[in-house]
Parts: C-alpha cells; structure tokens; sequence
C-alpha cells in the first residue's frame, strides 16, 4: 500500500509557532494597559510564551530527527482535507446566506445542502435527507421561533 | 418534625405536584439536550408559567426542571461530544468514547445512575447539613477562592499526563481568552483590538460549543466510517445502572465535590464537573484508560453534578447568596412567592422547604426512569449517517449560540472557537486544558486580585490562612506525588530486576 509522509509534524511545528506570534502580539498590546490591569494577562503570558518557546525549539529538534509514515494513503488524506474544506467553506457561506436570506431560511439551506456536499447521492439519500430536513425545520421553527421566542436575523426569505 | 416531613412528603406526592415534577424533569432534559440552552436558561423560560401556582407547586417545577437540564446536557455529551449545557462538559471526555465503542446506552445507563445517586444524596445533605454546610462556606474569602481555582487549574498537570507542556500552553490560551474584555478589578477593556463585541468578554459557552461542537463535526466530517458507533449498538442501559457500584469510592468523592463546589458561590457546575472527574482520573487504578471510553470517567463527573444541585441550595436559602446563575434565578422565584430567606425556610415555611426537598428527590427518581426507556432510543443517534448528524450538529450548536443573547458575533466566535478547537486536537493539545483555562479564569484573577489588595500585595495571604493554606498544600502534594510515586515504581523495578 503506498503511504504518505506524515504532515502532521508539520503543524507540530506550525502551529506552536502561530500560538507564539498570537500570545506576544497580546504582551506587546498589554504593555500599554494600566500596570493592575495587566499584571494578571501578563504573567500567564509569560509562562505561555516560556512554555511555547520549548514547544517550539523541541519540535525542531524531533521534525529533523524522525518523519513518520502515516497509515493513510494519499487519496484518503485528500479525500480527508476535500470534505474538511467543504464544510468549512459551507459554514462560512452559511454565515454569509444568513445575512441575505435570513438565519431561518439559511439553515434550512444549510441542512438540505451540506449532506450531499459531503459525501451523500441526490439519486441514492434524497428522502433520508428530506426527512431530516423537514424534522429539523420544524424542531428549530417550534423551539427556538414559537417557543423560545428567539428573534432570527431577518432576510429577503424569513 | 416528622410530622413536618410527613406533611410536605403527602404535599409533595399529591396530585398535581407528581405531574409537575414528572413533566418538568422531562421539559427539562429535553432543553438541556439542546446546545446552548442551559439548566438557568430552561428555569428562566419555566419561572412566569409558575407564577400563578401554589409556592410548593412552583418550587417543585423548577428545580426538578433545573435538575432534568443537567441530565439533558450529558446525552449530547455522550451522544455527539457535544455537551448541552456546561456542566456536562466533562463528561464527554469518556463518554463519546464509549458512544464511539457502539456502548452509547451504557454510558447513558452510567450518567443516569450517577447522576440519580449524586443528585439524592446531594438534596439529602441540603436537608440535613444546610446550616453547618453554609456556615463553611462563608469562610471562604477571596484567597480560599483563588487556591480553589488553582487546585483546579493543578489538574491539568494530571489531565495531559503524555504532553504537559501542551496541556500547559492549552491552559495559558484559556486563560488569556479569559482576560478578553473588562478587567474585573480596573474596568479597562484589554484585548478587544477595537471589536465591540470583544468588550464584554468571550462568553464561555458560546465557545465551548465552538470548541466542543463545531469542531467535532469537522473531525467527524473527515473520519472514516459510516456512523458515531461504526455500525452497531453493542451496549445494555442495564449494565451501565450498576457499573457506577463498582467505583464507590469515585462515587463518594465526586458526590462531595459536588456538593462543596455547588455550596460556594460563584464556582460553577463546569468546575466541579471537572475537578470530579479529574480526582478520579488521578486515583484511577487504570488512569491510562481515561479518555478512551473508561465508565469511571462518566460516573465522576455526571455524580458531581448533580450532587451539585443540593449543594448550591445550601447558601441560597439559607443566607440567600445563590451558589450559581440557576439559584439566583430560583432566589428571584422565592422572592416573588413572597417566602423569606433565612433560618425561617426550616421553621416558618418548613413545609413548603421539606416539600420541595421531596419534589427533588422524586425528580431524580423520574430523571432515572425517562433515563432508562429513552437509553435505547437516544443511542440510535449514533448510528445516525455522519453525513446527516453533521448539519445536524452545526445547525443546532450554532442557533442555540445565537439565542442565548441573539447576538450574530455569538455564531461567528463558536465557529472561530471550533476551529481553534479543531487544530488543538489536530496538533495534539488537550482541548479540556484550554476550557478549564477559560472557566477558571476570572474566578482566578479576581480573587488573586482581591488577595493581593487585602493583604497589601504580599502572598503570603495564600498560605497563612488555614483553609487556602490546607488546599496550598494539597496542590502541592498532588503535583509532587505522580513524580514521587514514578520515581517509587521505578525504584522497585530495579530492585526486583
């Protein structure tokens, strides 16, 4: 079976490195709060970035001295990340529909298209997806519009 | 006295007050399951509908309601690692695990039998402790408070046993997102980078969802496998009523921190849930299991909070100071029955007290029964298509985000929260480190805050004080201890070598 490289050493190193640039952009913003306020932000802070510095240097050293083989294929790690960004890219439309169409009317999108989006057959699981669809729609419409009262951000739609 | 017991018991089976409870135990699991409706949100929607009725009548609604929430939280919890309210959030360290094993039921089994021994034996220590319970807890000040939170941030050296420097990190981010927003000591906004929104802070379950919610539907989305519990439901709801038997001493430890927890002010449920379930990680005979599905891991914290519920009554009835958001709501309900708070609820109105006392415990016998006939059916979920649970689990954690305030940044923080949460478990940090930060964040700063100024800045203060010196102590031991008891084995080892 052919394998792949493992990434994940990758973010390993990445990633600490992205927590490093966050955690000192907040010690250099609160160098200009009044000394009470910061006292507290600051000394974790500090211990973070401590902790983070070693994160990262350690990672250095093990990413140089080992790569692991990983037991996906390179077609399951893009099977993997496609539907990974699918549904991000489906949550952030979704944001973005709730903003035109309504947050009702965007979801009831949201539930009818991401199923076939991410790995479900028009032809195979349209009345699987319809049930849940109708299901939903009216579990959100009963609880949340007629029973909790919860006012949704209003669209052209709903 | 008896008589008084005899008389709220008659009160407290008497028609219609039995339906109330039953009914609002079931509203109040069905709210709970839902994320982001919490125990308090579900007593707030259930307080007007109460108004007209007899003040027993409505006590019995809405605690009973409260005490079914907390249950609802932890189906989700085990079902979909979403937990409904935050006082499950433990529970789905060891729960979905279990739901994963295709033992879903079981562990619904453990939560309802733990929950129905903590929540008894809580209410029963309400009943006979209250006075000497809340006069303990006024002896917490600001110190007391500030080594409890550190006792429980201690945990996270227990917590990420393989990776404590990331376990470290994971706690230093959430108590830096803690710190968003006004200071609580100064008022000065800190690191809102000029978004409004950021002013009043990260609301915690808002994020929580992010973290727990959305990113589990983007692991689950990139899995293989058709389904939660890869094809079949091998469980018995039986098996999981008796296995929270096994671990008595894990029972009885949680059931204390529970009810310690819930009658000190301010400390949370998600607090003791963790600490309870921490302790019995740390005391485990099998600590390496936890996290992959071990039952105790589902007994300690679904025992804790519940226990919770007596615990939080204690202060709040009898020097009307609420244990947490939910009493306060409860205080308020008091207030408008006209009842008076004090030492007169166990004289004056001992019979409306008593009867509510029942009404909890008959709540928890109808928790554990709607517990038992639902365990079967609530685990079907697991074997739901990913490709359906998915939206299904994004819709409802991102709409219950919004209406807990009807606030359109509360989406987009639970969508940021489910990424961050998302890359955390990717990169190997544990995500629990980075909650327990959160939620212990500004019961720490605070009361570190409070201790300095008291004391004129010397720290002292949190070692002279007997109780925040005994607890200082204990900290100490226990981070100490797994290195000294490695280093033991070790020696052992060798010798037998």
């Amino acid at each position: 079976m052919k394998t792949a490289k493992n990434k994940l050493l990758h973010l390993d190193f990445i990633f600490p490195v992205i927590l490093l640039i966050f955690v000192s952009v907040l010690l250099v913003e609160s160098l200009s709060y009044p000394a009470k306020t910061r006292q507290f932000p600051q000394l974790i802070g500090g211990i973070t970035l401590v902790l983070l510095v070693w994160e990262v240097v350690s990672r250095i050293i093990k990413t140089s001295a080992k790569t692991k083989e990983a037991e996906e294929t390179p077609e399951e790690i893009s099977t993997r990340r496609k539907k990974f960004a699918t549904l991000s890219i489906a949550m952030g439309g979704y944001l973005g529909l709730i903003f035109v169409i309504g947050h009702f009317a965007a979801s009831v999108v949201f539930l009818l298209v991401t199923p076939f989006i991410t790995g479900m057959t028009l032809k195979k699981d349209y009345l699987k997806v319809l049930i849940m669809v109708v299901i939903m729609t009216l579990v959100v419409y009963l609880l949340f519009v007629r029973f909790l009262q919860v006012r949704f951000i209003p669209g052209f739609l709903f | 006295m008896n008589s008084v017991l005899l008389e709220a018991f008659i009160s407290a089976v008497s028609w219609p007050n039995i339906i109330y409870s039953f009914g609002a135990v079931f509203f109040g699991v069905l709210m709970g399951a839902m994320p982001g409706i919490s125990g308090t949100l579900t007593l707030a929607l259930l307080i007007p509908v109460t108004f007209g009725l007899p003040t027993a009548s409505a006590l019995i609604i809405l605690t009973a309601s409260y005490c079914g929430a907390i249950f609802g939280g932890s189906i989700t919890a085990i079902l979909i690692n979403t937990p409904g309210t935050g006082g499950s959030a433990a529970t789905c360290l060891d729960g979905y695990p279990m739901a994963q094993k295709g033992q879903a039921n079981t562990a619904l089994g453990i939560a309802a039998s733990s929950s129905f021994i903590g929540g008894v034996i809580g209410v029963l220590a309400f009943a006979l402790f209250a006075p000497p319970l809340s006069r303990l807890s006024m002896l917490f000040h600001s110190p007391e408070y500030f080594a409890l939170a550190l006792f429980g941030l201690s945990i996270v050296a227990v917590t990420a046993k393989n990776a404590m420097r990331k376990g470290l990190i994971a706690a230093g981010l959430g108590l830096l997102f803690s710190t968003v927003g006004y200071s609580p000591l100064t008022g000065f906004i800190r690191f809102n980078f000029g978004i409004t929104y950021l002013e009043d802070g990260i609301p915690l379950i808002q994020a929580m969802i992010g973290i727990f919610a959305i990113s589990q539907a983007l692991v689950l989305v990139e899995e293989k496998g058709a389904n939660i519990a890869g094809g079949k439901i091998v469980g018995t709801v039986l098996k999981g009523i008796l296995i929270p038997f096994k671990y008595p001493l894990t029972l009885i430890r949680s059931i204390l921190f529970g009810i310690g927890f819930g009658a000190l002010p301010g400390v949370g449920t998600a607090t003791a849930n963790f600490v309870a379930y921490m302790t019995a990680n740390r005391y485990s005979k099998h600590p390496e299991t936890f996290g992959q599905g071990n039952p105790e891991g589902v007994v300690a914290p679904e025992a804790a909070n519940n226990a919770l519920v007596g615990g939080a009554l204690v202060p709040t009835l009898t020097f009307g100071i609420p244990g947490n958001a939910a009493t306060a709501l409860l205080l308020g309900a008091l207030m408008i029955h006209g009842l008076r708070i004090g030492p007169a609820l166990f004289t004056t109105h001992a019979i409306i007290t008593y009867t509510m006392v029942w009404g909890l415990l008959f709540a928890q016998l109808f928790m554990l029964i709607i517990a038992i006939l639902g365990a079967n059916i609530f685990a079907k979920v697991t074997l739901i298509a990913k490709e359906l649970l998915v939206p299904i689990i994004v819709i409802l954690s991102l709409i219950g985000s919004y209406a807990i305030r009807g606030s359109a940044g509360d989406i987009i923080l639970a969508i940021v929260f489910g990424f961050i949460g998302y890359l955390l478990k990717k990169a190997g940090y544990p995500t629990i480190c980075l909650i327990l930060g959160l939620v212990l964040g500004q019961i720490a700063e605070i009361n570190f805050q409070r201790s300095l100024l008291i004391s004129d800045g010397s720290m002292a203060v949190f070692f002279t004080r007997p109780i925040s010196g005994v607890i200082m102590a204990i900290i100490a031991i226990s981070l100490v201890s797994p290195a000294i008891k490695a280093k033991m084995a070790e020696r052992k080892k060798n010798r037998n070598n």
